[in-house]
C-alpha cells in the first residue's frame, strides 16, 4: 500500500514538474529569442533577401569605426572613472570615520532616480550657453554638445551603480582578515593595499565591466549632450527614427549586443572567480581603516566635489521646473508644473499602471523562477537561468527594435497595442527578480522546507506557506526596485510607444526634443518624486531590517 | 605544588602583564579591574563560558582593541598605547583569518615581507616553519582547497614565523571536529614545548583547557575566578562558578550549626573559614566520582538507584537520596566498579569528609 503510492506519487511527479519549466522556456523564447533573432535576421537582410548588404555597407561607411571606436573608448573611460570614483567613496563611507560619510552616500545614489536624460537636462541649465554655473556666474560661453559632456553626466550616473557594486564587496569582507595583518606588521596602507583591495578586485571589475555595458547602451545623454558626437546606440535611434532605415539600425544594434554579450560573459567569469575567494565571514564587526592625511584629504576632496555636483543637477531640475525661464528669470511660478500636469497626466497615469503591473508580475515571477531553478531537479536548467538573464545584457534600444520587428504581424500582431510596451517593461526586469529570488531562497535553509514536506505538505503548499512568507520582505523590496527601474525606462519603450500608451519618461524626452525644457523639468519632478517614493520604500523596509542588505546585490541587475 | 611555588621558582620572569584593565563597549561592562600575570615561556589558558571577557582581554594584549583603563606591559615594557603593528605579538584568530587571494607560501610570507626581510630569508623561514607544523610541500595550495586542520596549521605558521614575542590564540580548535580538535590540542602544546614561546590560549572549553594549559585562569562576567593548575582548579574549585563550571558536579544541601554541618544525615566538622556568624548559608559540592557506592546499610545514608548510563569508562549513577525532603537528584561515576548497581535498587552512600566543599549559598 506504502509502496505503491511512493510509485505513484513518483510517476506523477515526473511529468508534472516540467509544466512550469516549459512554460517558462515558451514564454522566454517569444519574448526573448525570437526578438533578439529577428534582429539578426534583419541586420542580415536587404529588401527581404538575405545578404551580408548591411555589414558591408556599414563597414564601408567612413564614420562607421569611428563610432564603433568612440562608443568602446567613452563607454571605457566612463567604466574607469566611475568604478575609481564608487570606489573611493565606497572606502570613505565604510572604512573611514570621516565627517559627512550619510551625506555623500546619498549624494552618490540619487542618479538612481535620475535616468541619464534627465540627468543631461540639467547639465545644460547648469553649464549650457545660458547656464547658470558657466554663463551667469562666470560668464563664460561654452559649447557643451560634444562628448566630454556625455562622459561627465554618464559617469555622475553610473558611479552610484559602481559603488553599490563594490560597496556589496566590501561590506562582505571580515575585518579579522585585515585584523590579521595588522598583527603581522602591516601599516595601515598596507593593510589597505595587500588585503582589502585584492579582496575588493572581483567587485572593481564587475562593476567596470557593467558600468560599461550600461554606457555602451545608453543613448539618451548622447543624442542631448552629444552634438555632432554618437555612438551605436544613438546611431541606431537617429537610423530609425530619423531616416526609418531599419535595416541599418538593426544592424547597428547586433555589432552594439555582440559587445555588450562579450562584456556580460566578462562579467560573469569575473564574478565566479570573485566568489572563490571571498574569506569567510564571521560576522567580525567592520573597521576602518586609519588613512595617512593627504590621502583623507584628496578623498575628501574628490567626494565633496562629486557630492556638490550630483546635489547641483538634482537642485536644478527642481528649479527648472518652478521658476519662470532657467537662465533668465528666476520668479517662482507653478505654471510649468500645471501644464506637465495636464500633458503629463495620460502620461503619468500610464507610468504609474505600467510600472505597477510590472512590479507584481516580474517580484511573482522572480520567486517562482528561482523556485523553479534551484530546488526542482530537470535538464536544460542551466538553460533556463541563462534565457531568464539574457535581458540583462541586451541593450534597450535593441530589444525596442526587436520587439517593433518581431511582433508587426499576425498570429503576434503587437505592435501599437499596450501589450508589447508591457511585455518589455516586464521582460527586461525579469532577470532581476530572478536573482533576488535566487539569492532569498540560498538564504533559506532547506531544512525548513524539507521539515515541512515531511510533515505533509506538497511543493506547492510548501512554496505557498514556508517559502513565499519568509521572502515577502524581498519579493517587497524587488516589486518597488522594478517600480522605480520601469519609470525610469526609455530606450527600449521609445520606438514602441503610440499616443495610446505614452509614458512619462517619454513624455521627458519629447519635450527635451522639442526645446520646452521647463516643462520638461516639470515633467521630470512629477517622474523623480514616483521613483523617490519607490526608493523611499526599499530604504524604510531595510530600515526595518525586514529585507537583508544581501538583496541589494542581487537588484543591482537592473536592465540597462 | 600551588601557583606561588612556580612563581616563585628561580628563573620565571613576567611575559604579559594586564594591569588593572577596565573594558566596556557601550553600556556593557566587559571587562573590570581585570589583572593577570603571564609568565614567561607558559601556556595560560583563559577559560569561561562565552561574554565572560577572555577574548576581549586577549584583543586587548594584542592592540586590536584598547582598555578603557589599565596598562599592559610585555616583558616589562608599557605597550598599552602602541599599535599592533608595533607589538610583535603573533595571533591565531578562531576562524584563522588567512588571506583568501594568496597562497600558503604568501599567507606565511607576509608578515616577513612586512618586515621587509631579503628573498632568499623569507624562502628559507617559510619552510622551516612549514616543518614545524608540518606541512612541507603546501606551499603552493590555495588556502581555500586546505581542510580545516591544514588552514589552522597554516595560521599557526604564519603568526609563528615573525619569531613573535608570545602567541595568542583566540578558540583556535573551536572549528574542528572532536578527534582533529584532540590531535591539535597536541601539536599545539608540542609546538609551545619545542620553542619555548609564550601562548595565551583563550577557550570555553574546559576539557580542552585541562589537557594543554599550564596555568588556567577560569573567568566569569569580566573577573578572574580563579588562577591555577589544571589539577588545582578542578580538585580544589575557590568559587562555586569554578565548582559547576569545570567538571561535573553536584550540589547538595546542607544544614550548618556554628561548628559543624549535616549532609545526608551525616554530621562533618566545618571548616575554619566557614566558622563564625559570618555565614548564615552554605552549600555542599561533591564531585560524582567522589560518592562511591556501597550495598545498603543501616549505618550510612541510602539512595535510590533512579537510572544507569555506561559511559565507556564509568558507570555513571541518578541517584535519589532517601532522607531527602525535596526531589532531590545527585549523581555519582564509578571508575573500575566493583559491583554494578541496578535501576531500582537501593544503596548506601560513602562520600569522605575531604571531598565535600563548601560554598557559601
Amino acid at each position: 500500500m506504502m509502496k505503491a503510492s511512493m510509485a505513484g506519487l513518483t510517476g506523477r511527479f515526473k511529468w508534472q514538474k516540467y509544466i512550469l519549466p516549459v512554460l517558462f522556456f515558451i514564454l522566454l523564447v517569444i519574448f526573448i529569442i525570437y526578438p533578439t533573432a529577428t534582429v539578426f535576421e534583419n541586420s542580415l537582410k536587404v529588401n527581404g533577401d538575405f545578404s551580408l548588404g548591411n555589414y558591408i555597407d556599414m563597414f564601408a561607411r567612413p564614420n562607421f569605426f569611428k563610432i564603433l571606436w568612440q562608443s568602446s573608448l567613452v563607454a571605457a573611460l566612463v567604466a574607469a572613472v566611475s568604478t575609481m570614483l564608487g570606489l573611493i567613496i565606497a572606502v570613505v563611507v565604510l572604512k573611514t570615520t570621516l565627517p559627512l560619510r550619510r551625506l555623500f552616500s546619498f549624494a552618490t545614489v540619487v542618479p538612481l532616480i535620475v535616468p541619464g536624460f534627465v540627468a543631461s537636462l540639467a547639465f545644460i541649465y547648469l553649464f549650457g550657453r545660458n547656464g547658470l554655473v558657466t554663463y551667469q556666474l562666470l560668464g563664460l560661453n561654452l559649447n557643451i554638445y560634444n562628448w566630454p559632456s556625455v562622459v561627465v553626466v554618464q559617469c555622475m550616473d553610473f558611479t552610484a551603480m559602481a559603488f553599490l557594486l563594490i560597496s556589496a564587496v566590501l561590506i562582505s569582507i571580515d575585518s579579522q582578515v585585515e585584523d590579521a595583518a595588522r598583527d603581522l606588521g602591516a601599516s595601515e596602507w598596507e593593510v589597505f593595499k595587500t588585503i582589502t583591495l585584492p579582496l575588493l578586485k572581483p567587485g572593481i571589475i564587475a562593476a567596470a565591466i557593467l558600468v560599461f555595458m550600461r554606457s555602451m547602451a545608453s543613448f539618451g545623454t548622447v543624442i542631448f549632450l552629444g552634438g555632432p558626437f554618437s555612438t551605436l546606440a544613438s546611431a541606431s535611434y537617429t537610423q530609425l527614427i530619423g531616416a526609418y532605415n531599419i535595416e541599418t539600425a538593426a544592424t547597428f544594434n547586433a555589432v552594439l549586443m555582440i559587445i555588450c554579450a562579450v562584456a556580460f560573459w566578462l562579467y560573469v567569469r569575473a564574478q565566479a572567480a570573485g566568489s572563490r575567494i571571498r574569506a569567510p565571514f564571521t560576522g567580525a564587526a567592520r573597521k576602518p581603516i586609519n588613512f595617512s592625511r593627504p590621502l583623507k584629504i584628496f578623498f575628501m576632496g574628490v567626494i565633496s566635489i562629486f557630492a556638490i555636483f550630483i546635489l547641483m543637477i538634482l537642485a536644478s531640475v527642481f528649479l527648472a521646473a518652478f521658476t519662470r525661464y532657467i537662465g533668465a528669470d528666476y520668479s517662482f511660478t507653478f505654471d510649468h508644473m500645471n501644464r506637465a500636469l495636464q500633458r503629463g497626466s495620460a502620461g503619468m497615469m500610464n507610468t504609474l499602471y505600467f510600472a505597477s503591473v510590472t512590479a507584481i508580475v516580474v517580484s511573482i515571477t522572480g520567486i517562482i523562477l528561482a523556485y523553479i531553478i534551484t530546488r526542482i531537479d530537470f535538464k536544460g536548467k542551466g538553460l533556463l537561468d541563462l534565457l531568464a538573464t539574457m535581458p540583462f545584457a541586451i541593450p534597450g534600444t535593441f530589444i525596442g527594435i526587436g520587439y517593433i520587428l518581431a511582433f508587426n504581424q499576425p498570429p503576434l500582431l503587437l505592435t501599437g497595442t499596450w501589450i508589447i510596451v508591457m511585455a518589455v517593461t516586464i521582460i527586461r526586469q525579469v532577470p532581476l527578480g530572478l536573482r533576488a529570488g535566487t539569492s532569498v531562497l540560498s538564504q533559506q535553509d532547506r531544512a525548513i522546507e524539507d521539515a515541512s514536506s515531511s510533515l505533509g505538505a506538497n511543493k506547492i503548499t510548501t512554496f505557498i506557506r514556508i517559502i513565499l512568507p519568509m521572502a515577502g520582505p524581498a519579493i517587497l523590496v524587488t516589486a518597488l526596485y522594478a517600480f522605480v527601474s520601469t519609470v525610469q525606462t526609455l530606450g527600449a519603450i521609445i520606438f514602441l510607444i503610440t499616443p495610446g500608451t505614452k509614458l512619462l519618461s517619454v513624455d521627458v524626452f519629447e519635450a527635451v526634443y522639442k526645446g520646452e525644457i521647463s516643462t520638461a523639468a516639470a515633467l521630470s519632478v512629477i517622474m523623480l518624486l514616483l521613483s523617490a517614493a519607490g526608493m523611499l520604500g526599499i530604504y524604510l523596509i531595510q530600515q526595518r531590517g525586514k529585507a537583508a542588505k544581501w538583496v541589494q546585490r542581487a537588484l543591482l541587475q537592473r536592465p540597462m | 605544588m600551588g601557583t606561588e611555588s612556580i612563581a616563585a621558582a628561580a628563573d620565571v620572569t613576567t611575559g604579559i602583564r594586564l594591569r588593572n584593565i577596565s573594558k566596556s563597549f557601550g553600556k556593557t561592562r566587559v571587562l573590570e579591574n581585570f589583572s593577570l600575570d603571564v609568565y614567561q615561556g607558559e601556556l595560560c589558558c583563559l577559560l569561561g563560558p562565552s561574554g565572560c571577557g577572555k577574548t576581549t582581554a586577549l584583543k586587548i594584549v594584542d592592540g586590536l582593541l584598547e582598555p578603557d583603563n589599565g596598562q599592559v606591559f610585555l616583558e616589562n615594557q608599557d605597550i598599552t598605547r602602541l599599535s599592533p603593528q608595533r607589538r610583535k605579538l603573533g595571533m591565531v584568530f578562531q576562524n584563522y583569518a588567512l588571506f583568501p587571494q594568496m597562497d600558503v607560501f604568501e599567507n606565511i610570507a607576509y608578515g616577513l615581507r612586512r618586515r621587509k626581510a631579503p628573498a632568499s630569508d623569507i624562502t628559507n623561514r617559510v619552510s622551516k616553519v612549514l616543518d614545524i607544523v608540518r606541512l612541507a610541500d603546501y606551499e603552493r595550495r590555495r588556502v581555500y582547497e586546505l581542510s580545516g586542520g591544514q588552514q589552522q596549521r597554516v595560521a599557526l605558521a604564519r603568526a609563528l614565523v615573525i619569531e613573535p614575542r608570545a602567541l595568542l590564540l583566540d578558540e583556535p580548535l573551536s572549528n574542528l571536529d572532536a578527534r582533529l580538535r584532540a590531535d591539535m590540542r597536541q601539536e599545539i602544546k608540542r609546538i609551545q614545548r619545542h620553542l619555548g614561546i609564550t601562548m595565551v590560549y583563550v577557550t570555553h572549553d574546559q576539557e580542552e583547557a585541562m589537557s594543554i594549559a599550564d596555568r588556567i585562569v577560569v573567568m566569569n562576567q569580566g573577573e578572574v575566578e580563579q588562577i591555577g593548575l589544571p589539577r588545582e582548579v578542578y580538585e580544589d574549585p575557590k568559587t562555586r562558578f569554578v565548582a559547576d563550571f569545570i567538571g561535573r558536579i553536584n550540589f547538595i544541601p546542607v544544614e550548618r550549626n556554628s561548628s559543624s554541618f549535616r549532609m545526608f544525615g551525616n554530621s562533618y566538622t566545618l571548616p575554619g573559614e566557614f566558622s563564625g556568624a559570618g555565614h548564615t548559608d552554605v552549600i555542599g559540592a561533591v564531585r560524582p566520582e567522589r560518592i562511591r557506592l556501597t550495598r545498603d546499610d543501616a549505618s550510612m545514608p541510602a539512595a535510590l538507584v533512579r537510572d544507569v548510563f555506561f559511559i565507556g569508562a564509568a558507570v555513571r549513577y541518578r541517584l535519589e537520596p532517601v532522607d531527602s525532603t525535596k526531589n532531590m537528584e545527585i549523581e555519582a561515576e564509578a571508575y573500575v566498579p566493583e559491583e554494578v548497581f541496578e535501576k531500582g535498587q537501593r544503596v548506601g552512600l560513602v562520600i569522605e569528609p575531604k571531598d565535600i566543599k563548601l560554598f557559601p549559598k
